[in-house]
């Protein structure tokens, strides 16, 4: 008897297989021109990448071995745009998410005017780079609108763009720019934390910083998640405003690492380009991996 | 548990792939092994059909009609008794086939009328556009009356139709080399304006373009277009004509591509024109808004530069009219028939490619010479020159695989392509050549132009870059320092000038592109330009005026110097002259300029190191084979007639001086002879006369040379020891330069400071190369 049923029980497996696989080479037709897509427009130009941060020449090259990733290293100009890019993206992102934040609290809070103020930060996202950078230029010329201020209270003008100062401006601009989508990101997670919970949270006498700070912040976490790596993705497109700005050789306290890119592509030196652009993959495998676990740490209690 | 790890894993790879691809940028596989683009589907074939000699100066646009060619052209007969003359025009005429030209005087010209353009309207009738200049000596104006005359098969003048084109007074009219006849009215193009005819002459409306017209032409479908410089795009444009309204269309830039210089335009079928410049011809469906090269007339063994017109035949080849003008005041003329074939069904010649930005009048002859002698190997060329930025689509197209065979070299990075490997070691072909020796080139310049011993690049010819100043100032000095330059410049009397035309800009640049590796080492990554002498350079050139004043000042002057340069010389108020020596004639200028001065000197640039070395520059052309190309020994066989005696001979009565030894003796021989005689290798030698050199109210007439100056420019050859840094990381560094600098000579900023911020962004752009 028991033969029987195991029998059966198999050939219900089977059929059961079957089936499934069956789904998983429909779905897989279905998929499989993004898949191809994906493989002929993202992974394989990647792979194509490595081979060339391997070989010692763009045509014909010889295997190179680790010797593009240590004359990489040696080179004084990718050192200063990598420390420029970290720099700028380790003071940026967490001013872009904390501001944000604030921001749609503040909006969260059915302040007066609240509709003309969201209106006021999300504008600048519709403004195209180039008409804007312009204005820029202008505010921050040596002779610009902000020296005349700081003379108007007795400093003297700073050459913002050419002086440690730049990246004070680059931040400016990049806050400016950023800080309304991140706000609405946030307006949209606040709107979502359960009502319910913060009222038993109120009636038990808890202030609005405990509110806050245990429930609302560990409930919104996976959108501080994104907003850091949209901001952190952000923080490398800076170089279209900077570019604009200063030029390909900028001043060396804005010179980042897409500028080392371009201009080594420009100047046929596709060792250096591929090899910065693996380390660069590599190292944000390692922070985005750092923060999904932040993340899976953070919203365990939920997630039970 | 390991299930999502492992799923948590992948999706931060991919998510980092997304990330990272923008940075990197993606790169397409080559398409084939050889690095080569891949071999066409079809070919354009060229068979020749040689006319013979006529009698004149130049032959005009011409009609192919009927299998028959109708050609004008023009012959400047001298009066040698008078010293007058008197320009004759002649109609010809050969059937495509034929093998001479009959000529024959028009009759009926008006005194100082002139063919310009023979064409044909719509019904297949022929025209001639002529054009009659008269100058008014009392009003000092010159005018220009142009007429369209009828003219026969037989080249008899049958009606007159003089054009009014109701020109205000001042105001320039000069008809451009193409024009429309549609729907019985002519129009024509003058600079930015259109002018449309009727049938009588009398102007039907005029139509003021924003740009500069380069041509004008209709399609197969009879509408109007005009192409031109856009001054917004920056490059060419085609807009169309509405005829009616005199309306203009939005202009169409066919993918940035910019052609100039149009000599003809036809017409195929529909919306497709065809356009000829000294390039090539290109089809253009102005539907589409798409342009392409049909083919490089180097590539169908044709001189651009000769081609007088086309015309596309009913089954669909190309008939094209060359003509080359000799020294007898001839014109040969010859007729290429081009067809277009499958690939598979021509002969196949091994194919060579030579890449330039822009192909020089010799080098072209000589491919075409070698095209046209070789059975088994064929001289492709392409030409750069239309492209924005002719260096960096040479590098895209370089690292796609295209890699040419063979590259002239003028105007790129030489340092650049020597440090990615992509230039072979010539040397090594010159070692199996067997008749071109190392030891046949002038030593300076190879020793000069070598890196770690390898040749990568040799020059056709060269000329010589110093400075010259006073003996009485100078007193032999060859090399010095910034330091002793200013002190010299300072010890000058009142009321000097250190050269004339110097600008801040220029001294700079001038300073740093001849002794660049004083402050900047690309090999070691040092950048000296926070330096105390970089500084006090900076300070030094405040004592110029800026291009913008001294082009100002200049206008002013009515484009003319305050005060001369040989009254500078004469009163000993300049410091420095610039010499470029491309002949020797400068070496008699300068002895004369400076006679009151006891004579003068040659010296180099400032340096460090006071070094008396001289810069070369400007060559004819510079040659290098890629280490790419398959075929080196076939690709040498090619390069080395660029270096053999009777190409060097020639290339050098024009363009600098050569880079063979034993021609360049032959060139001081001829130099000093003093009487007439023929040399062994059959060139008749004639002394030196006739050549004068003015300059205000100096003048000079070149003699026969002496010994004294040839031991003058033989002693400049041998102090040949670096090249003029023209090259791309020159241009980006001044430009970095320019831009920094403005401030400083504007006042607003110290020369310090200026330094500071020079030096932060000359150090990113040298480690980035270094």
């Amino acid at each position: 008897m028991s033969v029987k049923i195991l029998k059966k029980s198999k050939k219900r497996n089977k059929a059961r297989n079957k089936i499934h696989l069956k789904e998983h080479l429909v779905s897989g037709i279905y998929l499989a021109p993004s898949f191809i897509g994906v493989m002929v427009f993202m992974v394989v130009p990647f792979i194509v990448i490595i081979y060339y941060s391997l070989v010692d020449a763009p045509v014909d090259g010889k295997f190179a071995g680790l010797d593009n990733f240590k004359m990489l290293f040696s080179n004084d100009a990718f050192l200063q745009a990598a420390k420029n890019s970290l720099l700028f993206s380790a003071i940026a992102v967490p001013l872009a998410v904390v501001l944000s934040l604030l921001l749609a609290v503040l909006l969260d809070a059915n302040i007066p005017w609240q509709s003309q103020f969201r209106t006021f930060f999300l504008c600048p996202m519709m403004v195209p780079v180039a008409s804007v950078v312009l204005i820029w230029q202008v505010i921050f010329n040596a002779h610009g609108a902000m020296n005349s201020l700081l003379e108007v209270f007795g400093f003297k003008g700073i050459d913002w763009l050419k002086s440690d100062y730049s990246m004070v401006v680059v931040i400016s601009m990049f806050l400016w720019k950023n800080l309304g989508y991140n706000m609405i990101l946030f307006m949209a997670a606040l709107g979502s934390v359960p009502k319910d919970i913060i009222e038993v949270a109120q009636l038990e006498a808890a202030g609005k910083f405990t509110i806050f700070f245990r429930i609302k912040l560990r409930y919104i976490n996976s959108t501080v998640l994104f907003v850091i790596i949209l901001s952190l993705m952000n923080s490398f497109k800076v170089f279209r405003e900077v570019y604009l700005l200063s030029g390909a050789y900028p001043y060396e306290s804005l010179y980042m690492l897409q500028h080392f890119m371009n201009n080594t592509f420009e100047s046929l030196d596709y060792q250096k380009l591929s090899s910065a652009a693996v380390v660069m993959c590599v190292f944000m495998i390692i922070v985005i991996g750092i923060l999904f676990f932040i993340e899976s740490k953070a919203g365990e209690d939920f997630e039970d | 548990m390991l299930k999502s790890n492992i799923k948590r894993i992948f999706a931060i790879s991919l998510a980092s792939f997304v990330i990272t691809i923008p940075f990197a940028g993606c790169s397409k596989e080559s398409s084939n092994d050889s690095g080569k683009e891949s071999t066409p589907e079809y070919i354009y074939e060229s068979k020749f059909n040689d006319l013979g000699s006529v009698k004149v100066d130049y032959v005009n646009q011409s009609i192919i009609k009927d299998n028959n060619i109708y050609m004008t052209g023009s012959h400047y007969e001298e009066d040698k008794k008078n010293g007058d003359g008197k320009s004759i025009s002649y109609f010809m005429t050969s059937s495509l086939d034929g093998k001479k030209v009959e000529m024959k005087e028009i009759k009926g010209l008006k005194k100082d009328e002139g063919t310009d353009k023979l064409f044909m309207d719509e019904d297949g009738n022929m025209h001639i556009l002529s054009s009659a200049y008269s100058y008014n000596k009392k009003t000092d104006t010159s005018t220009t009356k142009y007429s369209i005359l009828d003219i026969d098969k037989n080249g008899k003048l049958s009606g007159r139709t003089e054009l009014n084109p109701k020109t205000k007074k001042n105001e320039d009219f000069y008809l451009g080399s193409t024009m429309v006849y549609i729907n019985k009215k002519l129009v024509a193009v003058s600079e930015d304006k259109i002018y449309i005819f009727n049938k009588d002459g009398s102007l039907a409306k005029k139509v003021q373009s924003d740009d500069y017209i380069d041509s004008i032409f209709r399609d197969g479908n009879g509408k109007v277009y005009i192409m031109g410089s856009m001054a917004k795009t920056g490059g060419s444009g085609i807009c169309e004509l509405d005829m009616d309204t005199g309306k203009l269309g939005k202009p169409s830039d066919f993918g940035g591509i910019s052609v100039y210089n149009i000599r003809s335009v036809k017409h195929g079928n529909g919306s497709t024109v065809y356009l000829s410049n000294d390039n090539g011809i290109y089809q253009c469906d102005l539907d589409k808004n798409k342009m392409e090269l049909l083919f490089n007339w180097i590539n169908v063994d044709i001189n651009g530069d000769n081609v007088s017109d086309f015309q596309i035949m009913e089954d669909g080849s190309m008939a094209v009219i060359s003509t080359s003008y000799n020294p007898d005041s001839s014109s040969d003329i010859e007729i290429a028939s081009i067809n277009k074939k499958k690939y598979s069904e021509v002969k196949q010649k091994k194919r060579l490619t030579l890449a330039s930005i822009y192909i020089g009048q010799e080098l072209k002859e000589e491919i075409l010479k070698y095209n046209k002698s070789n059975d088994d190997y064929h001289i492709d060329t392409k030409s750069y020159n239309e492209y924005e930025d002719p260096q960096k689509q040479m590098n895209l197209d370089i690292i796609s695989g295209n890699v040419p065979d063979i590259i002239e070299m003028s105007g790129l990075s030489k340092s650049l392509y020597i440090k990615k490997g992509l230039l072979a070691d010539l040397y090594s072909l010159i070692e199996k050549d067997g008749e071109i020796k190392k030891e046949d080139f002038v030593d300076s310049i190879t020793s000069t132009i070598e890196h770690d011993g390898k040749l990568y690049y040799l020059p056709t010819t060269f000329c010589i870059n110093a400075l010259v100043g006073s003996k009485k100032f100078f007193n032999g000095m060859e090399g010095w320092t910034y330091e002793e330059m200013e002190e010299k410049y300072k010890s000058l009397p009142e009321g000097s000038i250190f050269m004339q035309g110097m600008t801040s800009e220029w001294f700079i640049q001038n300073m740093l592109g001849s002794q660049m590796k004083d402050f900047i080492n690309f090999e070691t990554g040092e950048v000296n330009l926070d330096s105390e002498e970089f500084i006090h350079m900076l300070e030094f050139s405040k004592n110029f005026q800026t291009s913008d004043q001294y082009m100002k000042e200049m206008e002013e002057n009515g484009w003319q110097e305050e005060e001369s340069l040989p009254n500078l010389i004469k009163s000993g108020k300049l410091l420095l002259n610039s010499m470029y020596l491309y002949d020797f004639s400068d070496i008699q200028v300068n002895e004369k300029l400076y006679k009151s001065q006891g004579g003068y000197d040659i010296i180099s640039q400032p340096s460090k190191d006071k070094n008396n070395k001289l810069a070369m520059g400007g060559s004819d052309a510079c040659m290098a084979i890629s280490e790419k190309c398959d075929d080196k020994e076939n690709a040498w066989k090619f390069l080395r007639r660029l270096y053999l005696y009777d190409y060097q001979k020639k290339v050098s009565e024009h363009s600098g001086f050569p880079v063979r030894k034993d021609v360049l003796e032959k060139k001081i021989e001829y130099a000093m002879a003093t009487k007439k005689y023929k040399d062994d290798d059959g060139t008749e030698v004639t002394p030196i006369e006739g050549n004068t050199y003015s300059m205000d109210d100096f003048t000079v007439e070149i003699k026969p040379y002496t010994k004294e100056h040839m031991d003058v420019f033989r002693s400049m050859v041998s102090r040949i020891g670096k090249e003029d840094n023209y090259d791309a990381s020159f241009t980006d560094i001044t430009k970095i330069i320019e831009e920094e600098t403005k401030a400083f000579f504007a006042g607003d900023k110290t020369a310090k400071e200026t330094a500071e911020v020079l030096q932060s962004r000359v150090k990113i752009y040298v480690s980035e190369n270094s």
